[in-house]
């Protein structure tokens, strides 16, 4: 989907990886002032994705949180009052930022799956790993820089392979640019998905 | 720190008793420098004791004179001999140095401390950079010596201290080394705003620029000796030495290509010329420019290994002070260099200078000339050697510049805000500040006179705050009010602030190191990105393999063979200058004359012919535009000669006027004699251009409009959201801490463009784009002579020797290294082939062509 998730109908899951919430409130806490309605934003297209697929739950492939320093009380405050005001289940498959993960997990009503999870034909992680079924997983944030004479731009999107899908970053506030070899990339261009893409130069 | 103590007194002891502590009649103080100058059998030049006699009359002002004349002596010893004269307590700073290189310092304290130790006088001279020793720091964290000589970040670091008041309030002099290389960056902004703090805490406080000569060295002087204080002295040294300027011209006449900026084919000849025996100072434009010559010359010269280096501004520290040392004690031959080398130190066994490549301004053709300074009351002469044919005339140009003494004009910045954000936390943490006190100090920066309250508020708010908008950052304090009182409350903050401090980018490097350890220097991460393992370049001189990438550090292997591959550095294109431009445009007009005056333009004869056969070439009040059709479509090249920047403005916004007429898309390319309008198809520029399209009103509109202004912002915003505190450098303690806070400042222009559009510091990176990037007063400038000019028109059969390049531009914009090389090889070849044939038998190759 345009809004970087992917939606699993069968099982009326919505997919999703590396949100870094309160990645702007860390930057804060370290003097440099960066706007905080970059989770406000982030929030809202989830909720907007979510209704607009009828999704019953949304699975984090790792990332929800971006370091304690940015866990302020009103950001805590925001995302609780977004759950609370949603019935959408809410899991998350913890990443290598998710070390305070337990802070939130009751405030955010949050449920913890292990990491290599499987459900159906697919397997859940947050780093691309080696697996039996087909593996949802992010970590990586795709994107790939586009050129066309001196202008160059840098487009978020899916590497999708033949037992891999890597999401691009939720969030709008993280550097792209891991690449991967297992499969096609997908650049998501405004409000659709395009077909594979591949940049042009080096 | 042993070696230290030999150089400094220890500042403790105080003696009764000692020369200075007795009071003396006013002039004696200046009769003992007389007299030590002619124990050193010297005599004062006239400017030196001007200088003494104004600084000593209570006047600021600024010196212009040649480096190695004796600046420095001219500027301390005024405040030497008032030293000398009146008794003093020990303790606080009274003599403050400031100069952009730090590696000089020591040269500088050493050249300052003859007179002091000569004179037996009690006074403490010691440098304060990044590199001084922990243990001097900790003895000036209470207390500066007499005589500080500093750069403008340490600076500012010492201002962040809370008892900076106090360290500085007896200070009676700065001087302002190098000012002319300072006042143009936002360096010498911060030393701008530096110096009016400084002149808060000391009101006594006079200030003395150096500076190389300058056509506008009143306003020069204003920016180094603020506002408000009675007009600035300009003091002229006598000592203008004579710059000549030759050519190394090409032993085969068809050598030299028409289009390239390389320039090895002139490596034959330049090693020719080249002899250990005489120590030479090679200069080019760029960095990789710089490791191609040099591996070149290796190859060519292979005996020469021994006493040839390369020295360049990302080569490691060590390596570059080993090279410098090596020019001095003449163990080192042969040095290739960037504008590494431009300034600091006096090489002074250094006989011969070269400049690769197009000089690209007067001033700096000057300033490298001026290198090789062995002979005394002599000259100094620069070996020019051109790179392509078209810059026989760059060549011709500058000499005619130098001889009319034509030179640029060098301004300060316009009121940079992300400067000031810095400046205020730094002034928040060195005793805190009051708001309006702040502002009214503030303006009296020169760069900041003209600075709005709304603008001060606004920086304000930023760095209190977030922005102006308050919502849009919770819990974000940078500087918090304390009874009225701004302070930095949070100990982190005022850690990171201190690691950050200066203005200067670093662009995102990477360390680069053998896999045995030993650093090389820094190099692009663009380009490690794009190498893969085992692959060879250049860099430093030597082949090396890459190995792998760990922490932010590049690991290579020394490897052997041949190879091509050279990093290339960012940074922009320096642009010709606009004195060097309208001489050029001179030169051509005598070329077109048949007035061949010098060897470069006799050496240029062929390509005159061949321009003048298929096109003309412009007189000065001309501007030439020349129309081609080929397979490629239709071609508009536009000659003003104004420097790449100027006409990277301009073609967008031509290109935009000629689809108001009639729609078409243009691809657009430049060069630093003109730019090109590419349209696939046949467009009928012959019908549509006119003098009009030029005008310079609606410049601004049409400008937003033509050009990508936001995607150029976005680069630009590195710098403004460094210099304001958005993204760090660097960061106390662990690597990790630093992660989470890491993001390109790409991603924050994004974020900020996104969710806080009314940001001033996005218009701030907007209007250095336009200023910088389209340097747009002059880009209006141009307009006005076109608009005064003839514009001439001229259809041409093919490109000509003048489009060429440009078309090669853009060649070099698409395709890769090799398949450019082919491809001027055959439009070179072709040219060749149809100018031997008849008229006739090139029109029908034309059409074959387009068809």
């Amino acid at each position: 989907m345009p809004e970087r998730c992917a939606f699993w109908p069968a099982r009326r899951t919505l997919l999703v990886a590396d949100l870094h919430l309160g990645k702007c409130e860390t930057f804060r806490a370290f003097g440099a002032p960066l706007p905080t309605a970059v989770n406000r934003e982030m929030l809202d297209r989830l909720t907007c994705a979510s209704a607009q697929r009828g999704a019953e739950r949304i699975l984090v492939l790792g990332d929800l949180l971006h370091a304690p320093a940015g866990l302020t009380p009103a950001l805590l405050d925001e995302v609780a009052e977004w759950r609370r005001s949603t019935d959408v289940e809410f899991s998350v498959v913890p990443g290598n930022h998710d070390r305070h993960l337990a802070k939130v997990t009751d405030p955010w009503n949050i449920r913890i799956m292990d990491p290599g999870t499987s459900e159906g034909p697919f397997a859940f992680h947050h780093f691309p790993v080696e697996t039996d079924r087909f593996l949802w997983c992010g970590h990586q944030h795709p994107a790939k820089i586009f050129r066309r004479g001196s202008e160059s731009i840098k487009l978020p999107g899916f590497i999708i392979g033949s037992k891999i899908g890597i999401l691009p970053a939720f969030t709008r506030f993280a550097a792209g640019g891991g690449t991967c070899s297992t499969g096609r990339f997908y650049p998501v261009i405004d409000d659709c998905v395009s077909p594979p893409l591949e940049p042009l130069g080096r | 720190m042993a070696k230290k103590r030999t150089l400094l007194k220890p500042p403790k002891r105080v003696k009764a008793g000692k020369p200075v502590a007795v009071a003396a009649p006013s002039a004696k103080g200046l009769a003992g420098i007389e007299a030590w100058f002619a124990a050193q059998g010297w005599t004062p030049w006239a400017f030196q004791r001007e200088t003494w006699a104004r600084y000593r009359a209570g006047e600021s002002g600024l010196v212009q004179v040649a480096t190695g004349a004796g600046k420095t002596y001219a500027a301390f010893l005024g405040p030497l001999s008032e030293l000398m004269d009146e008794p003093h307590d020990r303790g606080g700073v009274r003599v403050l140095y400031i100069t952009p290189l730090r590696a000089v310092t020591r040269d500088i304290s050493l050249a300052m401390k003859r007179p002091i130790d000569d004179l037996g006088l009690d006074l403490c001279i010691e440098d304060r950079t990044g590199d001084t020793t922990s243990g001097v720091r900790a003895r000036q964290r209470h207390r500066l010596p007499e005589i500080l000589v500093t750069t403008p970040e340490s600076l500012c670091l010492l201002l962040t201290r809370a008892n900076a008041a106090d360290l500085f309030k007896d200070l009676r002099c700065i001087i302002l080394d190098e000012w002319h290389e300072l006042l143009v960056s936002k360096r010498g902004t911060q030393t701008e705003l530096a110096l009016a703090r400084l002149r808060g805490f000391a009101t006594r406080v006079r200030t003395w620029a150096l500076s190389a000569t300058l056509p506008n060295a009143a306003e020069a002087a204003a920016c180094a000796v603020g506002v408000g204080a009675s007009p600035p002295a300009i003091v002229r040294g006598e000592m203008t030495r004579k710059v000549t300027l030759e050519t190394v011209l090409p032993s085969v006449a068809s050598r030299l290509p028409w289009v390239g900026h390389l320039g090895l084919s002139m490596l034959p000849d330049v090693v020719k010329v080249l002899d250990p025996a005489m120590p030479t100072l090679i200069f080019t434009n760029t960095r990789s420019q710089s490791e191609r010559w040099f591996s070149a010359l290796l190859v060519a010269k292979p005996e020469w290994e021994p006493v040839m280096a390369l020295h360049h501004g990302s080569i490691d520290k060590a390596e570059r002070e080993r090279v410098e040392g090596g020019l001095k004690d003449g163990s080192i031959r042969i040095v290739v260099a960037t504008s590494s080398l431009d300034l600091g130190v006096d090489f002074s066994p250094l006989e011969r200078v070269l400049q690769i490549g197009s000089p690209k301004g007067i001033a700096r053709l000057m300033q490298r000339a001026g290198r090789a300074r062995h002979r005394p009351n002599t000259g100094a002469t620069v070996l020019c050697v051109p790179t392509f044919a078209l810059e026989l005339f760059e060549i011709a140009a500058a000499r005619e510049a130098i001889e009319r003494g034509e030179l640029e004009p060098r301004s300060g910045l316009a009121k940079p805000l992300d400067v000031l954000a810095q400046h205020m936390v730094t002034c928040a943490m060195g005793g805190g500040f009051e708001e309006r006190s702040l502002l009214a100090e503030v303006r009296t920066a020169y760069s900041y006179r003209g600075l709005t309250d709304e603008e001060f508020r606004w920086t304000l708010e930023l760095v209190a705050h977030g922005g102006a908008t308050l919502t849009a950052y919770p819990d974000f304090h940078r500087i918090e009010s304390v009874e009225g009182v701004w302070r930095v409350t949070k100990p982190r903050l005022a850690t990171l602030h201190r690691l950050n401090i200066g203005t200067i980018t670093a662009d995102t490097t990477l360390e680069i190191r053998y896999v045995s350890g030993k650093g090389l220097g820094r190099i692009e991460e663009h380009f490690i990105a794009g190498l893969r393992e085992g692959e060879k370049f250049i860099y430093a001189g030597k082949v090396l393999q890459f190995a792998f990438l760990r922490d932010l550090v590049a690991y290579v292997r020394p490897a052997t063979g041949v190879t091509n591959f050279t990093p290339i550095w960012g940074g922009t294109r320096l642009p010709i200058s606009e004195s060097l431009a309208e001489s050029i445009r001179r030169a051509l007009e005598r070329a077109r004359d048949g007035m061949l005056d010098s060897a470069e333009l006799l050496a240029a004869a062929e390509i005159v012919a061949v321009q003048q056969r298929v096109s003309i070439i412009p007189r000065a009040s001309d501007v030439l535009a020349e129309i081609t059709r080929t397979r490629d479509g239709t071609h508009l090249c536009v000659f003003p000669f104004e420097g790449r920047a100027v006409h990277g403005g301009m073609a967008p916004i031509l290109a935009l006027r000629l689809a108001r007429l009639r729609k078409a898309t243009f691809s657009i390319s430049m060069n630093d004699y003109g730019f090109e309008l590419l349209s696939p198809d046949d467009f009928p520029f012959e019908d549509l251009l006119s003098q009009a399209l030029f005008t310079p009103e609606g410049l601004a509109a049409d400008a937003l409009e033509a050009v990508n202004i936001s995607e150029l912002a976005r680069s630009q915003f590195r710098e403004v959201a460094r210099v304001a505190g958005l993204v760090f450098q660097s960061y106390p303690g662990a690597r990790k801490t630093g992660r989470q806070v890491s993001a390109s400042a790409g991603l924050i222009f994004d974020v900020l463009r996104d969710f806080d559009p009314g940001s001033l510091l996005l218009a701030q990176a907007q209007r250095e784009v336009i200023e910088r990037h389209f340097e747009h007063s002059r880009l209006t400038r141009t307009l006005e002579r076109i608009g005064r000019s003839t514009l001439r028109i001229t259809p041409t059969a093919r490109p000509t020797p003048l489009s060429f390049p440009i078309m090669i531009e853009r060649l070099a914009a698409r395709l890769s290294n090799e398949s450019i090389k082919d491809r001027i090889e055959r439009m070179q070849k072709q040219w060749a082939e149809d100018a031997s044939k008849s008229p006739s038998q090139r029109k029908g190759l034309v059409r074959r062509k387009s068809s």
